[in-house]
């Protein structure tokens, strides 16, 4: 009895805290932002808005900027989703596997994570701007070494480059922590019985580190549509707006245009569609878990 | 055991960062309290903050401001970090949570600005700097009669030009009176060695849009009246005769410019060194001259638009003192604004450190700089315009900037731009 009292108050010492920050920072202001969304509110005083129902939700979905941008968002979180996962689960096959830099080679496929996105856009800025253009001309007509940003295509797939570079390197530890985890005994089995490298891959390996799809497809996914930092400082949604993501979409509605309630509402559509997005996907990959 | 030591350690750590927290805001909501009330009796500091937005005068305001704190044991400025674009943004946030608690210097712009904060603004028409701004500069800070601000500096913007380039270039800046001869005078400064482009733009929002189209709504006869029937609808961008003569000219001198591609410090540094013959920019970019350490002469050159013969000088931006701050407070606001623009000590600050055209009397102005010299002369001899892109919807600039930019791009044709304004414009006036 005395025991468990005793370790009740150790668990409380640790969740009150935390829980006491969440509610404040998180729940609060969600639960305030619900219901300014119904209103007028200008962004100054709450006290003299008023409520106006859905209007804002109707005018959410007439503002075809906001429609575009969401568009945007779909296409490069499917980018994303793709090629991070792709690319960090083949680093960290190759960090694993025996060759002999692999422990210099996890930290430089890491370092672009430690970076914050802000720097890594303006990093990344630079060079495609004034690095690709230098070597442009030098090299004459180019079709890779122009100026990315200026260009509405370019400058999407700029986007995805940059955050691939940023987030492959985080998946990919994620991956090492599984791999490492899948016990030798199984794939020697594998071997045994005649698997080549493919087929232990895709039989054995794949279902074994499937936990680890799961974590990183959603850590992926609910990055890619919360992307701000990097959008903002690589192409600050230019040329001519065409690269704005949702999150900026929103920043500027309520910044720019003093259209506080109104972003409010998207914030809450976006928040909607996200959490129906990821939860749809951590229930698919969480089926095709399998025990070892 | 060692284990719940441990865990008892941990959480008791964790307690007392928290409760530190918790006692650290305490502490800052006592002082800020503390400077609201105990002043008067105790002998404690009202403290004053100032935010302003001009970058490049922060740290010459720091030191003006700790010259203040030194004649005087009432009252303690403090300069708030300069939040240059994101003023607003800043002030947004400040004032929606506790205006007594906001800058209780700020400043803003005329027009849509204006109107946004001026339930937070104190009137100022009791302050010695007020009795001295320069006539007519204060009307836009002017509401039912009451004055809610003090002009910053006077500002122009026009073309700013190499002296020594145009002579090699055999091209005589007088000579430009119209577009044509300004098309002609690029084509022949661009066969000087080193420049890429005669004229450049900078691609911000304002050096894109709102300044460049300065001149075609201030040469008008009736542009207030012009603004207000396009807000109404019964007017459209693209029946505006100035400006289709703009976009027209536009397309004249596209070729000669670097198409707003690079930003202003860029645009500045690419006239530092050589690249432009002209850049269309303000007096500000004095500071940024001056750290390229500029040998050749430059002045500013009139945006020949019709015949414009004048560079467009106004004041947009105004120093507001905090309505909800403590009286105290704003007592010493306006003590410090009055130390700055009419003390000899302050005004030395305002000429010689932020480089700025006072727009009040008693300047000692002999010592200004090249830039603020021409503005000055021009703004003598009458040759200017008025500033009038603050009557452009709030908001947009951004997005009427974005069609510029596909404008450059060739994506968009003149008479496709003036389109494309009008549809941003309609929406900006909607919201």
């Amino acid at each position: 009895m005395k025991k468990s009292v005793k370790r009740n108050l150790i668990a409380a010492a640790f969740i009150v805290p935390s829980l006491f920050i969440f509610i404040n920072v998180v729940i609060i202001p969600f639960v305030m932002g619900i219901v300014y969304s119904f209103t007028d509110w200008d962004g100054f005083k709450f006290a003299g808005s008023n409520f106006v129902g859905f209007d804002n939700y109707v005018r959410v979905f007439q503002d075809s900027d906001f429609l575009t941008s969401f568009g945007l968002t779909f296409k490069y979180a499917v980018c994303m989703i793709i090629l991070v996962n792709v690319i960090g689960l083949s680093l960290a096959m190759l960090v694993t596997s025996k060759i002999k830099s692999r422990n210099l080679l996890r930290s430089i496929y890491f370092l672009p994570n430690l970076i914050g996105g802000l720097i890594l856009g303006f990093i990344w800025k630079f060079v495609f701007t004034k690095f690709f253009v230098q070597v442009g001309e030098v090299m004459g007509n180019s079709s890779i070494f122009f100026n990315w940003l200026d260009d509405p295509t370019a400058s999407f797939w700029a986007l995805v480059f940059v955050g691939t570079w940023q987030m492959a390197g985080y998946v990919m530890i994620i991956y090492i922590a599984a791999i490492q985890g899948v016990s030798d005994e199984v794939l020697e089995a594998a071997d045994m019985d005649g698997a080549g490298g493919w087929m232990r891959f895709r039989k054995i390996m794949f279902p074994l580190i499937m936990p680890a799809f799961t974590i990183s497809l959603f850590l992926t996914l609910s990055n890619a549509f919360k992307q701000y930092d990097t959008n903002i400082s690589l192409t600050n949604g230019g040329p001519y707006g065409t690269t704005e993501l949702v999150a900026m979409n929103i920043f500027k509605t309520a910044f720019s245009m003093n259209q506080y309630a109104l972003a409010q509402s998207k914030a809450i559509i976006f928040f909607l569609v996200i959490l129906v997005v990821t939860v749809t996907q951590v229930v698919i990959s969480k089926k095709r878990e399998v025990e070892q | 055991m060692k284990k719940k030591v441990g865990a008892a350690l941990l959480s008791v750590a964790m307690l007392s960062t928290l409760v530190a927290c918790g006692a650290k805001s305490d502490d800052g909501a006592n002082k800020a309290n503390s400077a609201d009330t105990t002043s008067k009796g105790t002998g404690k500091k009202a403290v004053i903050t100032i935010i302003q937005n001009k970058v490049e005068i922060q740290s010459a305001l720091e030191d003006a401001v700790k010259e203040f704190n030194k004649t005087q044991d009432k009252y303690e400025v403090q300069a708030l970090g300069a939040a240059g674009d994101n003023l607003m943004t800043v002030l947004q946030t400040q004032f929606s949570s506790a205006p007594e608690k906001a800058p209780t210097i700020f400043t803003t712009a005329s027009g849509s600005e204006f109107q946004k904060y001026l339930p937070y603004m104190a009137p100022l028409d009791d302050m010695k700097a007020a009795s001295k701004i320069v006539e007519g500069q204060d009307t836009a800070a002017r509401n039912d009669g009451k004055l809610y601000g003090l002009p910053v500096a006077l500002e122009g913007f026009g073309l700013i030009y190499n002296k020594d380039m145009f002579k090699e270039a055999g091209v005589n800046a007088d000579d430009i009176k119209t577009w044509d001869d300004l098309v002609a005078a690029s084509t022949k400064l661009e066969q000087v060695k080193g420049v890429k482009k005669a004229i450049a733009y900078a691609q911000e929002s304002y050096f894109r849009f709102m300044h460049p189209f300065n001149w075609p709504f201030a040469v008008m006869k009736d542009t207030a009246g012009t603004i207000a029937k396009i807000n109404a609808g019964e007017l459209k961008l693209q029946d505006i005769p100035e400006l289709k003569e703009y976009v027209a000219d536009l397309d004249k001198i596209k070729d000669h410019t670097n198409l707003s591609k690079d930003t202003y410090d860029e645009q500045v540094a690419g006239f530092a060194a050589g690249q432009y013959a002209m850049i269309h920019q303000g007096n500000w970019a004095q500071g940024l001259l001056n750290d390229y350490d500029v040998k050749f002469e430059y002045g500013f050159l009139p945006v020949p638009f019709e015949g414009n013969q004048g560079i467009a000088v106004g004041n947009s931006n105004f120093f507001r003192v905090n309505k909800h701050a403590s009286e105290d407070q704003q007592a010493g606001a306006k003590a410090f604004l009055d130390w700055l623009l009419t003390d000899p000590a302050g005004q030395h600050y305002v000429t010689d450190e932020f480089n700025f055209i006072p727009v009040y009397s008693g300047f000692d102005t002999s010592k200004m700089d090249p830039l603020s010299q021409e503005v000055n002369r021009y703004a003598s001899e009458g040759k200017t315009v008025k500033w009038v892109f603050d009557q452009f919807p709030a908001g947009a600039d951004q997005e009427f900037a974005n069609q510029m930019e596909k404008y450059y791009a060739g994506k968009l044709t003149g008479e496709g731009l003036l389109e494309a304004l009008q549809n941003v414009w309609m929406t900006a006036v909607k919201k």
